[in-house]
């Protein structure tokens, strides 16, 4: 039976060019082939500068080279917005946050408005 | 990082045990529109496809995801998947990780296309075709309604092979 550490778009991205990550940890500087092998592995999250590096490398930015992890940052924001746009009323929600919503979901009505 | 975030420590992959059988029933039991696969049902899809079928769990463990797939006649050289789980909040994780499998599984076993059924969910669909682009370097192409009356879609993409 094969068990094996997870695959990740890094590694994928990193095989895809024909880089060992010895050879890949030597390109980015910042970044050990050790740490290399942990990002692959899910293992431990990058630092910034290590995200900006592999941002450099592989010419697509950070949240495409770790689609997961990115995901999981939107979502988790997007369900703490969801959770105070329910209680705006709630006094002790910032008012700052409150504008913050109300922009965001004004955004979310008129798309064309945003970009 | 952020503390709702899952850390997951040295994720493994590998093919599904009839020990995991709880796990996967008790997931898929969470999930309005899937099919609780019974024991039997999970025997033989693990029997014959064991490459197609796989869980991940954690460095202690733990199980966290699972994957229920199997190769097509139709269309001809395909890869069919019945069911993605993870329990919460593990699912973008999972999804990147099965994807990076079926990339290698398509590749040994020479597969041309990949197809699945799922709700139109805006947030679900931009991931899955973000990783359909990242991973097989290809769009996703809706085809067909269920007609099973759960509101899902048959989606598609064709796999290209990898471009050094």
């Amino acid at each position: 039976m094969r068990t094996s550490p997870v695959g990740t778009y890094l590694r994928f991205l990193r095989k895809k060019l024909g880089l060992s990550q010895r050879a890949l940890a030597e390109i980015l500087g910042a970044v050990s082939e050790s740490q290399v092998s942990r990002h692959e592995r899910s293992s431990s999250l990058p630092t910034i500068l290590a995200a900006l590096s592999y941002q450099v490398v592989f010419e697509k930015p950070v949240s495409e080279i770790f689609p997961g992890l990115y995901h999981a940052v939107e979502i988790s924001i997007v369900e703490r917005l969801d959770e105070r746009a329910r209680r705006l009323g709630d006094s002790a929600i910032d008012g700052s946050i409150r504008e913050f919503i109300a922009r965001r979901a004004s955004r979310r009505v008129n798309p064309e408005d945003s970009e | 990082m952020n503390k709702s975030l899952p850390t997951t420590s040295s994720p493994q992959i590998r093919p599904i045990e009839p020990k995991d059988f709880a796990f996967i029933r008790s997931l898929a039991a969470e999930f309005s529109t899937f099919t609780v696969p019974s024991e039997y049902l999970l025997w033989f899809l693990t029997r014959f496809h064991p490459d197609y079928c796989r869980v991940i769990e954690d460095g202690n463990g733990n199980l966290k995801a699972y994957l229920l797939a199997m190769p097509t006649s139709d269309p001809p050289d395909g890869i069919a998947i019945w069911q993605i789980a993870a329990a919460a909040p593990n699912h973008p994780f999972a999804l990147e990780y099965f994807a990076a499998h079926l990339r290698e599984l398509a590749d040994l076993a020479n597969a041309k296309s990949i197809s699945f059924t799922t709700q139109k969910d805006p947030a679900s669909l931009r991931l899955i075709r973000s990783l359909a682009k990242q991973f097989f370097d290809c769009a996703v192409v809706e085809r067909h309604p269920v007609p099973a009356g759960q509101k899902e879609c048959e989606f598609w993409l064709s796999i290209q092979p990898i471009q050094k």
